[in-house]
């Protein structure tokens, strides 16, 4: 049996469409997306009057004179995980003084996202292309798109529950996080985060065949490195790379550590792309990079009559 | 709520999430690829490099004209990186766009390169490094316990002994963990950078009549007395002539004019840290680029105005082809003749301590560079699982460290103690073959690989007369490293053996890496796994 995991694909609508097509292009069985699918920023597309629109883009402003061109860079920040909107100056400036007005437009962007992906993929899980596909959210994805994945035809969300994948492999999933600097909508304190993992592991009939796929990994488990930020939250970095540390969560330590199922399915740290073995558990983060198009995943090849991992292989599609 | 969202000065919304948006700066590149090209040990080498390969050839014109193909290179790289934001260079270049067997086994052919070269600077660091810097303090400081332990250290079991403990302690400082890297590479890079800016002072303040006295006075005291004038005659009277510079002369020279820039290019091995890759990596690559192009172009004319080139290789004239020599007590570097001219010992102890640092910093770099590619081959399956072990305490990786340091060792003996590095190793051409197949990539991407192209930032994908300006740089890049490739296999005294048992080494080093390559696959297949798929770009449409 072959799976293909990835995460962390923060509204790349490149990334996202890769992933429908990984089940396909690698001949898996089944299709798992970790947490963190909602993006992080808003591009605004400021008219100027006259078919005018003023745009700054990593870092480049740049003046777009044909509804073309202004469809060409809306396509290049939703690829990359932005969301592009179209607004006067003045509700620029407005939206800039009314941060729960930007909040509320962010919501309605990542909703909007959200459904979007979730159209696409029954457009193309349909028919030939049908295939097991989960979805769970992560410590960056606002509640509000739980109920747009739940009401998904071909999608099934994952959040706090354990579903079967084919051979009767359990997928026990959790998206929520340890605290974070950021305070994002799924940071939870570690005792509370050990009460959500504890509550859907118990679920599981039995751990040896099963998936723990926590956003989270463990602490201290080098896929769980994450960079040290100053006091302006911003990476410290040095000479030859940015400085980095272990910022898992104890919790899903334990957890894992108590159960040992077969595999951890595990993101939310970019950077910390690598497998690790807790006791009989490998666990597995396959890193992102979202931002420039490329979804990284692992294949994953389990031999389900010795009830045994194969292989892992990690790609960058 | 205020707390959840903000606006950037440049107009961007952000809500609040881990890790905001990918930012952070690129000085810690720049030091990286600064380190990387050895700028301090490369402007004190360039005189004595280019009097024994091209004598006739005009040294600022070489460096200008080699800076000019040197662009090329940097575009290439730095556009390739731009379009392909990962770590680990023409594996990732060559791997995805032409097909991976070649990418790993250009990659492998680098590394070794980078094996071969951490046995060369360990040796050089102490060659050039302590013993040149103890000779040359000696002389001018008038100290003969410095000119004695110069000379002592030198020697064969000096070199391998501190040859070991240089790679020991790179070893010991990689496996307390890459912060600790960081900030040994970055406290470091100062006094070596303070030092090659002194050295760009006195060179500035220095006249020739100055020089010319002070040479006099030195040789007079603590050589043989040997004159400025006196060692022009001396090289007249035994065969040497300055001949005029020829183009012929510039075009074999233009490789050197390469060289000294080696390294300044590694950033694209550590892609995957860089702050905004695909902007960044041109403008770190082309920034180091002008800063090496400036530095090295105001030192040189500076240099030869004061020293002279006919003087320079008067002096490597004598010292290769009579058995008296030119008289000086240590090769002629640029920092003896700048520790002439300033004589003060403060200046020359920063100078030499910088010396020393720029050849010992080096070691950090390639050993960073070689078990990266290491991690990527295991990552992607071609290596064991075991290479990626990681210590917990420090989080070194310290299985691809020990890889690194044994075979570095084993290369160190054979550097020392035999004449293995003299008849069989060609550095330059081992690694330049991995450069030269990376055109292909700039070359082949637009047509290969039209998504990777086309989702490419928008001046990577720019064009001159319809033609993408990454096939154009592709193609200057081919024409350098086919002029590197002539010159390293035409001139044994710029890149080492160039006879039979040379070609067949570089050429085995290169097959070898395609039979490792084609066997890791065959293993994997037999487990299900498909290497071949490890960069393949999965349709998004």
């Amino acid at each position: 049996m072959r799976i293909f995991y990835a995460s962390d694909v923060h509204a790349s609508n490149r990334c996202f469409k890769k992933f429908l097509n990984a089940g396909k292009f690698y001949g898996s069985d089944a299709i798992v997306l970790g947490g963190d699918i909602t993006g992080k920023a808003i591009v605004p597309f400021v008219e100027q009057g006259g078919g005018e629109v003023h745009v700054t883009f990593l870092g480049k402003r740049q003046t777009l004179t044909t509804e073309e061109e202004v469809r060409s860079v809306e396509q290049r920040v939703g690829d990359t995980g932005y969301y592009p909107h179209r607004c006067s100056a003045d509700e620029a400036q407005e939206l800039s003084a009314d941060s729960a007005r930007l909040h509320a437009l962010f919501i309605a962007k990542i909703v909007e996202r959200v459904e979007q992906w979730m159209a696409l993929a029954e457009e193309r899980l349909s028919g030939d292309g049908a295939m097991p596909c989960f979805v769970n959210a992560g410590n960056d994805d606002p509640q509000e798109i739980d109920a747009v994945i739940e009401s998904a035809a071909r999608v099934e969300f994952l959040e706090g529950r354990v579903v079967e994948l084919p051979h009767g492999l359990e997928l026990a999933s959790c998206g929520y996080a340890n605290m974070t600097p950021w305070q994002c909508p799924r940071d939870v304190e570690e005792d509370v985060l050990a009460g959500r993992l504890e509550a859907v592991a118990a679920q599981v009939r039995d751990p040896a065949w099963a998936i723990f796929n926590f956003h989270c990994p463990p602490y201290d488990s080098q896929i769980d490195q994450g960079p040290v930020l100053g006091d302006d939250m911003r990476m410290r970095s040095t000479a030859g790379g940015v400085e980095m540390q272990a910022v898992g969560s104890t919790a899903c330590r334990a957890v894992i550590e108590r159960y040992q199922p077969l595999l951890g399915f595990h993101g939310h740290l970019h950077e910390s792309r690598g497998t690790f073995k807790l006791g009989r558990t490998v666990c597995i983060n396959p890193g992102s990079e979202y931002s420039e198009g490329v979804l990284r995943g692992a294949i994953v090849d389990i031999n389900e009559k010795k009830r045994k991992l194969k292989s892992t292989q990690f790609i960058s599609g | 709520m205020s707390s959840e969202t903000q606006t950037t000065a440049s107009g961007l919304f952000l809500r609040r999430s881990s890790g905001l948006v990918r930012e952070f700066g690129g000085w810690d590149v720049f030091v990286f690829n600064t380190v990387g090209y050895a700028l301090g040990l490369v402007l004190a080498i360039i005189p004595l490099l280019m009097a024994g390969a091209v004598p006739e050839a005009n040294v600022l014109l070489t460096v200008a004209v080699g800076t000019v193909f040197t662009l090329f290179n940097a575009m290439t790289y730095g556009y390739l990186s731009a379009a392909m934001p990962r770590s680990g260079g023409e594996y990732v270049f060559l791997g995805r766009v032409v097909h991976p067997t070649l990418g790993f086994t250009a990659s492998w052919g680098f590394t070794w390169s980078q094996l071969l070269g951490m046995a060369l600077y360990a040796s050089f660091t102490v060659n050039f490094g302590v013993a040149i810097a103890f000779l040359t303090l000696g002389n001018v400081l008038d100290s003969s316990g410095l000119v004695t332990a110069g000379e002592d250290v030198a020697k064969e079991w000096p070199t391998f002994l501190l040859g070991t403990a240089m790679i020991l302690l790179v070893a010991l400082i990689l496996s307390l963990g890459p912060r600790m890297v960081r900030r040994f590479l970055n406290v470091l890079f100062i006094p070596a950078m303070l030092g090659s800016f002194v050295t760009l002072i006195v060179l500035l303040v220095t006249t020739r009549d100055e020089f010319v006295t002070k040479f006099d006075d030195f040789m007079a005291e603590r050589a043989g007395g040997e004159t400025y004038s006196g060692i022009l005659a001396s090289a007249g009277d035994a065969g040497y002539v300055d001949k005029p510079s020829t183009l012929s002369a510039l075009i074999l020279a233009i490789p050197i004019g390469y060289y000294i820039y080696i390294g300044f290019t590694y950033s694209s091995y550590i892609g995957g840290e860089v702050k905004e890759p695909g902007r960044n990596q041109p403008r770190i690559i082309l920034g180091t680029l002008a800063f090496a192009a400036a530095m090295y172009l105001v030192c040189l004319w500076r240099f030869y105005e004061i020293v002279g080139q006919e003087f320079v290789n008067s002096v490597v004239y004598l010292n290769n082809n009579t058995d008296d020599g030119s008289g000086l007590p240590v090769d002629p570097v640029l920092n003896l003749f700048t520790g002439i001219m300033t004589g003060s010992t403060i200046l020359n102890v920063i100078m030499a301590l910088s010396f020393f640092l720029w050849n010992f910093l080096l070691l950090f770099v390639i050993a960073t560079v070689i078990t990266r590619n290491l991690f990527a081959w295991s990552v992607d399956r071609i290596l064991p699982d075991a290479v990626t072990k990681v210590d917990r305490r420090f989080h070194s990786p310290w299985v691809a460290t020990l890889i690194v340091i044994v075979a570095s060792e084993i290369l160190l003996v054979l550097y020392v103690f035999t004449t293995f590095f003299q008849e069989v190793s060609n550095y330059i051409v081992l690694y330049s073959i991995a450069f030269w197949a990376t055109s292909l990539a700039a070359i082949l991407l637009p047509y290969r690989r039209p998504e990777i192209y086309q989702s490419a930032p928008e001046f990577v994908r720019r064009k001159v007369g319809g033609v993408p300006v990454l096939v154009l740089f592709g193609v200057g890049n081919f024409i350098l490293f086919s002029l590197v490739l002539y010159s390293a296999l035409k001139l044994p005294a710029f890149s080492g053996p160039t006879g039979t048992d040379a070609v067949l080494f570089v050429a085995g080093i290169y097959v070898s890496g395609l039979v490792v390559y084609l066997a890791a696959r065959a293993i994997q297949k037999r487990r299900g796994v498909d290497i071949d798929l490890a960069y393949r770009e999965i349709p998004p449409d």
